[in-house]
């Protein structure tokens, strides 16, 4: 008579959840080939539970913390920054609308259409407006505060950047 | 003497501003990190700063961490994903080593390259670790999750976005197949004697 030997998912099951256990145990009082199998299994096992790869650096938990400060504080110079150049906005607006007497009922926004694209664009007429009417101090602030703020973005920009040497993953 | 938090309260701790606590994080997670990192990255060179930047990545979007998993998932997800997206991009050749529907135990029992001469000086250790690195990505990123991480098959499967048959079917069947290499590699060390 034949016997009908574990197969290696029987084995597995049995060695992951004790699956079929009582059939199994019995099995292998009979079966020696089978006994066998499971042995070599249980030192397979035995060997992937060990890990004798080469480990992360010492310093790694240290080395990281520090890029992870960097993080921080650049979140928090980024924060500074959004909150400055929102008051800046705020103090031009202020400044512009009580001082300067310009007249923001004028200024619209409406997106342009393809047939007259310059034209419709009322942010041109606005610009014009506002060059004819204010003095030459308010022109000369606002030009500053342009250059202020491509200098800040691109300085933002660049130290971002040198900071993820390794950026070329996704997530 | 000091208490070991909870996953959940450190990670609190860090959204609360607190971000010395995050060493706490990679101390604790960072074995589960090099594990997958370094089973699917073969370029010894690039892991630890996968390693790295996988952490920065958990560090600056630790505010979508819903606590509806364990940060064990969530973490290993984030350096999976990373791994893959690293492989994918520098070296596509190796993307290929992720196990294509179809294919059978076989066919993979027949990638064995090594030359025959190195057999008899290696022990099983040493034997095993290479032939680990010689599967599929997906079959080597269970073993290593479940044997030596200790996770279930529904945490697997979270982290590698498959299905909890299809975590079950891979590990069972890259078991076989290290123990049928194994069997191989020793069988010829019998010769070499």
């Amino acid at each position: 008579m034949s016997i009908i030997h574990l197969s290696d998912s029987d084995i597995q099951e049995y060695l992951d959840r004790q699956s079929n256990k009582e059939k199994v145990e019995s099995h292998i009082l009979s079966c020696e080939e089978c006994a066998i199998a499971i042995a070599e299994y249980e030192s397979l096992y035995a060997t992937l539970a060990v890990d004798e790869a080469p480990q992360l650096s010492v310093n790694f938990v240290d080395a990281t913390m520090d890029i992870v400060r960097e993080e921080t504080m650049l979140a928090e110079s980024n924060k500074g920054f959004y909150l400055y150049s929102f008051m800046s906005m705020v103090c031009a607006i202020i400044f512009m609308k009580y001082y300067a007497g310009y007249d923001f009922s004028a200024f619209k926004f409406e997106l342009p259409t393809m047939n007259n694209f310059i034209a419709d664009w009322t942010i041109f007429d606005a610009a014009a407006t506002l060059y004819q009417t204010s003095t030459s101090t308010v022109n000369v602030l606002l030009f500053a505060g342009l250059i202020l703020l491509i200098v800040a973005l691109a300085d933002s920009v660049i130290s971002r950047k040198a900071m993820h040497k390794v950026s070329s993953f996704s997530f | 003497m000091k208490t070991k938090l909870d996953e959940n309260t450190l990670v609190q701790l860090v959204l609360d501003g607190q971000v010395d606590e995050f060493h706490e994080i990679i101390s604790r997670y960072q074995n589960l990190v090099w594990h997958l990192v370094s089973k699917i990255v073969k370029s010894e060179a690039d892991r630890e700063d996968i390693c790295q930047d996988v952490f920065v990545k958990v560090y600056k979007n630790i505010r979508s961490f819903k606590f509806e998993s364990k940060l064990s998932t969530w973490i290993g997800r984030i350096a999976y994903t990373s791994s893959i997206n690293f492989i994918q991009k520098k070296r596509p050749e190796l993307y290929e080593d992720i196990v294509p529907d179809g294919v059978t135990l076989d066919s993979l029992a027949g990638k064995e390259k090594s030359p025959e001469q190195n057999v008899c000086r290696e022990n099983m250790n040493e034997i095993l670790r290479k032939e680990i690195m010689n599967l599929p990505i997906q079959y080597k990123t269970i073993v290593t999750l479940y044997h030596l991480d200790e996770m279930n098959y529904s945490e697997i499967a979270d982290i590698t976005k498959l299905p909890i048959g299809t975590v079950k079917s891979h590990l069972f069947r890259s078991r076989k197949l290290l123990k049928d290499r194994l069997e191989m590699k020793y069988k010829k060390e019998d010769l070499c004697q």
